[in-house]
């Protein structure tokens, strides 16, 4: 139940005393407990980018704190180098990024540049290909002749090589075929679950979003609008489109419902649990009716 | 046929495509294999298939980037072939206009009304039509008052809203969308697809190749392409419903769909629909309500 990584009083400002002079974050403080799953949502122009670029320190603070593990990663601005191995960063489109002439070179970059021995770095590149779900024999391609999905998910086994405690993703399933974003996805989940560790995913996919993350932080115009559990803030669509943002299409199908009468039993906000709920339902009608039936009861 | 009333506006007969029609050795790939289709003027249709199933490939060839390997392609009357004279080709650039993915590789100038007046420019057009077309392409995407703006300063969906204004000045009869809503948030999302209902009913054709089921449905029709050929065609209500199909092609329908597919499994009888509207009609209908 601890924290891992904290943002303490942070406000950013781009071009401080310029005419582009620009708050992007106004004075946020959250925490994100280990373990656990966070997804950030918010439109376009809320902060989103800005706030993962300062959790692994590409970006410093105008004011406030970034703390991780309890110390502020800025207390040593010349090594903030080593902070980046704990808190891994996978951009948007991470496989443009790839640009060795293999993609065990390409997934070892980062492991090399931490200075680890070469049997400690092939043994990451194997584990974390396998981790992704890329077989042996595409170690030895080059990155360039794989597809889309297999090059995003080269590009993000570069990054889990480093083994960093906090893992954010910056929409990682952007532009993939439902497939290719499943397998995404469930790398994340793997490699979570290899290593205990806390995840941070950017993504605009209220339904990505919806049936991965055990807690979501809404930002709108640089301020936290809303931070809790999944079901709490897909159980009330109002903060959701307040910040600008849909709503699941089945938060949507729920709220429509209950607009018609029909209040599902608990807030859903995957496709299974809203099932369940409008079964229980339909049953419970279809038993009703059938009981007046019998009865010989009409109104 | 040709002459003949209800033609098509894109029509292909067999028509294959291969990115190396003469392999060095084993057979040749096929890129798209034989696919026969039929887009009429005005309609909104979602082609959708897993990467590599053929469906940029098809953009390609409809916007005459790439030239049929065999089988033939007919646009507006006009068949593709090498035959085509410049002007032939000029016509059929200015008539069926693309729209890609990431707006920052299709925006070439400062502010926002020169990059729209390039295209007009490029045919020739007089400078009060260029003005003319530049603001109604700036209205029909609701951005009349950023005609000044830097394209660098807008969000995603600003930018691609620009892309779209940029081929509406060209006045296109068809566009064909690949993928152009992907890299923006659920707001620009929206904008962009209420636009390619917007076109439609102004009888441009509206080609939405997309990964986003939410999006096919709200289409006329859907296409779905595997392996470079056609595997089915129907409206979003029939296509989105099989799931046998979909499971086949690994396709994951929207949520709206799933729910509904979901409680047939469980024995409900229910109608299909593809808008949480309509499903929660179904559900409320099912209810009693």
């Amino acid at each position: 139940m601890s924290d891992i990584i904290t943002l303490e009083n942070i406000t950013y400002v781009y071009s401080p005393g310029t005419p582009y002079e620009k708050k992007a974050l106004d004075n946020i403080s959250v925490s994100f407990e280990k373990g656990t799953v966070t997804g950030i949502i918010g439109h376009t122009g809320s902060g989103k980018s800005t706030l993962v670029r300062l959790l692994n320190g590409l970006e410093r603070p105008s004011s406030g704190r970034v703390l991780l593990d309890g110390e502020d990663i800025w207390l040593k601005p010349k090594s903030i180098g080593k902070i980046r191995f704990r808190v891994g960063l996978v951009m948007q489109y991470p496989e443009y990024q790839l640009f060795e002439e293999t993609v065990r070179k390409d997934i070892a970059f980062g492991p090399k540049n931490m200075k680890l021995p070469e049997d400690e770095i092939e043994r990451r590149v194997r584990e974390t290909a396998k981790t992704v779900g890329l077989s042996e024999e595409v170690l030895d391609m080059a990155p360039f002749d794989l597809s889309g999905g297999r090059k995003r998910r080269a590009a993000i086994a570069g990054v889990m090589a480093m083994t960093p405690e906090v893992l954010i993703l910056d929409e990682p399933a952007a532009g993939l075929d439902p497939e290719g974003r499943k397998k995404v996805f469930d790398a994340i989940s793997a490699y979570k679950e290899e290593h205990g560790a806390t995840v941070i995913i950017v993504s605009h996919s209220m339904e990505d979003m919806a049936e991965r993350c055990d807690r979501l932080c809404i930002l709108n115009n640089g301020r936290i609008a809303a931070y809790g559990n999944s079901g709490d803030i897909f159980g009330d669509p109002s903060v959701l489109i307040g910040a600008g943002l849909d709503v699941p299409e089945i938060t949507a199908v729920a709220y429509k419902l209950s607009e018609r009468g029909l209040k599902l039993g608990k807030a859903v906000f995957t496709v299974s649990d809203a099932a369940e709920a409008v079964a229980e339902i339909l049953k419970g009608r279809k038993a009703g009716s059938d009981g007046m039936g019998k009865g010989g009861f009409t109104l | 046929m040709t002459d003949t009333g209800k033609t098509g506006y894109i029509q292909c007969r067999n028509l294959s495509f291969s990115y190396e029609p003469k392999p060095e050795s084993g057979p040749v790939k096929y890129a798209l294999k034989d696919v026969g289709l039929t887009f009429e003027k005005g309609e909104f249709v979602a082609v959708i298939g897993r990467n590599s199933s053929g469906k940029s490939t098809l953009a390609k060839l409809f916007s005459l980037i790439i030239e049929p390997t065999s089988g033939e392609l007919v646009i507006d009357g006009k068949t593709v072939s090498s035959e085509l004279t410049d002007a032939e080709i000029l016509d059929i650039h200015r008539k069926v206009g693309m729209v890609f993915q990431n707006p920052d590789n299709q925006l070439i100038a400062t502010v926002v009304e020169e990059d729209i007046a390039f295209g007009p420019e490029n045919l020739g057009c007089p400078p009060d039509e260029i003005r003319r077309r530049v603001d109604s392409a700036l209205a029909a995407v609701s951005l009349t008052d950023y005609a000044g703006a830097e394209p660098a300063r807008l969000s995603g969906g600003q930018k691609q809203r620009v892309a779209i204004a940029g081929v509406l000045a060209m006045q296109p009869e068809c566009i064909i969308f690949d993928e152009s809503t992907a890299m923006l948030d659920p707001i620009g999302r929206r904008d962009v697809m209420n636009i390619m209902r917007s076109l439609k009913d102004k009888g441009i054709t509206v080609i939405n190749i997309t990964h986003l089921m939410d999006e096919a449905a709200r289409a006329d029709r859907i296409v779905i392409l595997d392996g470079g050929s056609v595997i089915a065609e129907g409206t979003p209500k029939d296509i989105l419903s099989d799931t046998a199909l979909l499971e086949q092609y690994g396709i994951i329908p929207p949520q709206c769909t799933a729910l509904l597919n979901e409680l047939r499994k469980k024995g409900f009888d229910l109608p299909s629909g593809v808008t949480p509207d309509e499903v929660a009609d179904i559900i409320a209908a099912a209810a009693g309500l």
